[in-house]
């Protein structure tokens, strides 16, 4: 599907057409909320929230730009003005979401570990700035190029491999404050074998 | 492997078991209706006109916008110039010394925001553009299209920052607050502080104290607050035949029945309050004049908040200075502010405001 294609006919007024671009994208926005967020609450909100910007936008889109660049943007936007507005809400006991679900499966353990080392994660994520937690998802859970991610975040690209740096060298170092995280890396320690092949993508950045 | 590579080996895993993460299912068709119903409400926006119609729409505007300020705001000390058009390009910032009233900013892709120092700034979204109508004692400005977030400084005078939006006019002291035009429809969050809504021209109605959503028509009279309709005697109080308000500063007791068979409002409107507040700030800024010796060329400076209690009546009680006053600038200041009256409310206020005092 032509995305360039999709934007024209939804700059011409075509419904059809945005609902098609609500299909195409919706799933990768609510990746990318969820990757921000770290939870799942409000993550329907906030799609639609996405959706209601880029309708409004649409027009000022220019072709040429890349509409995926675009759309990382407007969902980029809007969640962090959601988290910004949560922070200002009172909080009323949420359940949380890391209470894992009972599953009688031969690998349950391994997946309830699994939970609870990603939402450690998102807890130290959450203890990083916003400039920075923003590049490292972007970069690491995204996969997109520090170039990509300057014009996203209205930044040199220098300027976004920095906080790349210190981004994960303040993770580095929260790390043994997450009981789940520090496990990890004593089984890693004494193990080296458990540890995973390849796909070292949180690397230095160049 | 040491420690160190045993900490970046797990976090690698860390992040790879977090990229493998899925959104929940989401009920995608709910989801869908929801969204195209809400574009449906959406009013459609004008297509974009290219840059060079716009300097030249706006050039024309000149006149008319200068005719406009001067029918609808004599009797202020609005000097017209000519607009300025001033788009979202680098810097995203703006000094308001820069720009002449009567301006036309517009925020295109990014946000551009404009400072007015130690005073107020405000930041258009992208996909924006305002007016600067005042930029004196007051700031106004009318939005014309997107939202606008204003972040204005606490200061002694009343309604020192103004935004327009259709029909609606938003007034508040100091505050953070976003007002956006969706539609027919005049948004306003309030983050921080209180702001005073109603119609352009008409006595504030509405008032929204943070953290508040409201939702009102274009005209400012009527809408909603935090999801809750306005009743007909909020609205009723938009209309442009206004409550009979007592005048402030009358050092009336009348007691609130007196106002006869208009349900009285809530609390003294802004607009009272920060009437009165400007008298009071008179009165102690005499009083410390009056009541403190300087060496000659040296010049004294306190800041104090000064804390009131205003009756249901509107009777003044429990004027608290803090940190305190001399006590003769006090007992000065005191007897004064204690003779002033507001308007009769239901439940009265607590009202603070920081002063400066300079002598």
């Amino acid at each position: 599907m032509d995305p360039l294609g999709l934007v024209e006919r939804c700059q011409r007024g075509d419904p059809e057409a945005f609902r098609e671009l609500f299909r195409a994208h919706r799933q990768e926005v609510a990746r990318l909320a969820l990757r921000m967020l770290g939870r799942s609450s409000d993550l329907e909100d906030i799609v639609q929230e996405v959706f209601l910007q880029v309708h409004r936008s649409l027009r000022e889109f220019r072709h040429g730009a890349r509409f995926s660049t675009w759309l990382y943007r407007v969902t980029v936007n809007v969640v962090l003005m959601h988290r910004r507005a949560a922070k200002s809400r009172p909080v009323f006991g949420e359940a949380s979401e890391s209470a894992p679900a009972v599953d009688h499966s031969p690998f349950a353990d391994e997946q309830v570990d699994r939970r609870r080392r990603v939402d450690a994660f998102h807890r130290l994520l959450d203890r990083l700035s916003e400039k920075k937690r923003l590049v490292f998802v972007l970069h690491e859970l995204e996969g997109l190029p520090p170039g990509e991610i300057a014009d996203i975040v209205g930044s040199p690209v220098l300027t976004v491999r920095t906080r790349l740096f210190y981004a994960r060298r303040e993770l580095l170092a929260l790390l043994a404050q997450e009981p789940a995280l520090a496990t990890l890396a004593d089984e890693l320690a004494s193990n080296p074998s458990s540890a995973p092949s390849g796909d070292d993508t949180a690397k230095e950045p160049a | 492997m040491s420690r160190d590579e045993a900490r970046e080996a797990a976090l690698r895993r860390v992040v790879r078991e977090a990229r493998s993460a899925q959104p929940p299912d989401i009920d995608w068709s709910r989801s869908e209706e929801q969204l195209l119903r809400a574009t449906q409400r959406a009013a459609p926006q004008p297509p974009r006109r290219p840059t060079f119609t716009v300097a030249w729409a706006g050039l024309a505007v000149a006149a008319a916008a200068a005719l406009w300020l001067v029918h609808e705001r004599s009797g202020t000390r609005v000097t017209i110039a000519p607009p300025e058009i001033v788009e979202a390009s680098e810097p995203l910032r703006k000094n308001a010394d820069q720009l002449p009233v009567g301006s036309r900013v517009e925020a295109r892709e990014r946000e551009l925001s404009v400072d007015h120092a130690k005073r107020a700034t405000w930041t258009l979204a992208p996909n924006s553009s305002a007016r600067l109508l005042e930029k004196g004692d007051r700031i106004a400005l009318r939005l014309e299209r997107g939202s606008v977030l204003s972040e204005v400084v606490p200061n002694p005078r009343p309604e020192t920052f103004v935004v327009e939006a259709a029909g609606t006019r938003v007034a508040v002291h100091g505050t953070v607050f976003r007002v956006a035009l969706e539609g027919s429809r005049v948004i306003v969050q309030v983050r921080e502080g209180t702001v005073a809504v109603g119609p352009i021209g008409a006595v504030p109605a509405f008032f929204l104290k943070a953290p508040a959503y409201g939702d009102f028509a274009s005209d400012g009279r009527s809408g909603s607050i935090d999801g809750r309709p306005l009743g007909e005697t909020e609205q009723r109080r938009a209309e442009p035949t206004k409550l009979p308000l007592r005048p402030a500063h009358s050092a009336s007791s009348a007691p609130a029945a007196s106002v006869g068979d208009i349900e009285l409002p809530l609390e003294p409107s802004i607009s009272d309050i920060e009437a009165g507040f400007s008298s009071m700030v008179d009165v102690t800024s005499d009083c410390f004049g009056r009541n403190t010796v300087s060496a000659e060329g040296v010049q004294i400076t306190v800041r104090t908040a000064l804390s009131l209690r205003i009756e249901a009546s509107g009777k003044v009680s429990d004027v608290d200075f803090q940190p305190p006053l001399a006590p003769e600038v006090e007992a000065c200041a005191i007897g004064s502010i204690s003779s002033v009256a507001f308007a009769a409310s239901q439940q009265g206020a607590k009202v603070t405001r920081m002063l400066e005092l300079k002598r």
